[in-house]
């Protein structure tokens, strides 16, 4: 593994906002577990859009959706 | 390295389920609606109606649930859109404007019946005052939901009533039940209730869809909904530590809250005798079903409104 990518998380609703760095590689579900959250209940957006947690993560910002909220 | 739709190469949004294919977000939203029409079909959720309100609270949950039967029976089935504005601040307000946008963009048929307006009261003051009311908030909250559904169902004549119950609550609900005890209440969480007197039927067609996949439904279609918490949701006690529990137990054996719910109300809900019907007296105020003399609604209300006041005779209250 050579170096590793910086990543900008806005969790939502709430808006904690972390600053991650993951081993270059790391997948979407990384972001999901480092922040504590289980991948069945969380949507992760870049962009505005929806990605596959095992998507490989690249350097930027996400926003994590919380699905246990506003029913 | 983007992953890709599995069916059309476009850019993915999801995976069908674990270890499943990719899809993009058209056929997503497609896959999605999909599983919503098989929860209709096998629950036999439409049997015999024509007008079906749909109870939209402007959460992901009910938008995905008006866009999806708007999508695959608005042709069919008559909608009338329903919002309730319960009067939560800073909450409700939102909430409201996100349903409304959608059922304007879908050109459904809609009535917002304001809480404090049509009733008196709010969540708020419910909340400020739980002691004379008698009742949590979230229980208050719930029955008067139920209540105006129903009474706006009998209103318009609606054959069912609708609700975005997804597979969290409805597994989360039943797990609740069975470690309480509350086998009546297990009964109800079937994906379909039958009209019984002035109860109208209700139905849940996102029975076995998890909130993560009404969430991204509502996001790869671009409907507006209003993502915040409850200010009057506990943040801690057994229902969201059950439900963050249910979560981390879906990430290692996937599927399990479809098997339960499914087993549960295929295998067990048959075997429970169902009570005399518990809801058999009308209530002396409204005149709609109640346990006792006055529906619980009804007595929310008469603590709320007529407290600081010289009682009136419950008559006068009438409508």
């Amino acid at each position: 593994m050579t170096g590793s990518v910086k990543v900008r998380v806005r969790v939502l609703p709430g808006g904690r906002v972390e600053e991650l760095e993951l081993a270059r590689g790391s997948r979407v579900a990384d972001i999901v577990a480092r922040l504590g959250l289980a991948v069945s209940g969380v949507v992760v957006l870049r962009e505005g859009s929806p990605v596959p947690e095992d998507e490989v993560v690249e350097e930027g910002e996400y926003t994590v959706l919380l699905a246990a909220s506003g029913g | 390295m983007l992953r890709r739709c599995t069916i059309c190469g476009e850019r993915a949004v999801a995976r069908a389920a674990p270890g499943r294919r990719y899809l993009c977000a058209k056929h997503y939203a497609e896959h999605f609606e999909r599983r919503v029409a098989r929860t209709v079909e096998k629950y036999k959720l439409l049997r015999g109606v024509e007008r079906l309100l749909v109870a939209v609270s402007g959460g992901k949950d009910s938008v995905a649930l008006l866009h999806a039967l708007h999508r695959l029976y608005g042709d069919r089935v008559e909608l009338v859109g329903l919002t309730i504005d319960l009067g939560i601040e800073g909450y409700s307000s939102p909430q409201v404007e996100a349903a409304k946008q959608n059922f304007e963009a879908l050109g459904v048929e809609y009535r917002v019946v304001r809480l404090s307006k049509e009733y008196g009261f709010t969540i708020d003051e419910a909340s400020r005052r739980r002691k004379l009311v008698r009742r949590p908030t979230c229980s208050v909250c719930g029955i008067v939901k139920r209540y105006i559904m129903n009474s706006v169902a009998l209103e318009v004549s609606a054959d069912a009533v609708a609700t975005g119950h997804n597979l969290d609550d409805l597994s989360l609900f039943t797990l609740m039940s069975i470690a309480q005890g509350r086998v009546d209440d297990l009964v109800k969480l079937a994906p379909r209730t039958e009209r019984a007197g002035r109860l109208v039927s209700r139905i849940r067609p996102l029975a076995l869809v998890s909130g993560k996949e009404t969430l991204t439904y509502v996001v790869v279609l671009g409907a507006p909904f209003h993502h915040e918490n409850c200010p009057h949701a506990p943040s801690d006690g057994l229902r969201p530590k059950l439900s963050a529990m249910l979560e981390a137990l879906e990430d290692s054996v996937p599927e399990f809250r479809r098997m339960m719910y499914t087993n549960i109300v295929s295998n067990l809900l048959p075997r429970i005798t169902r009570p005399a019907e518990v809801e058999t007296q009308t209530c002396m105020v409204c005149g709609m079903p109640a346990s006792g003399k006055t529906c619980s609604f009804c007595r929310i209300r008469l603590r709320l409104v007529e407290s600081g006041k010289n009682r009136v005779a419950t008559s006068s209250l009438r409508g």
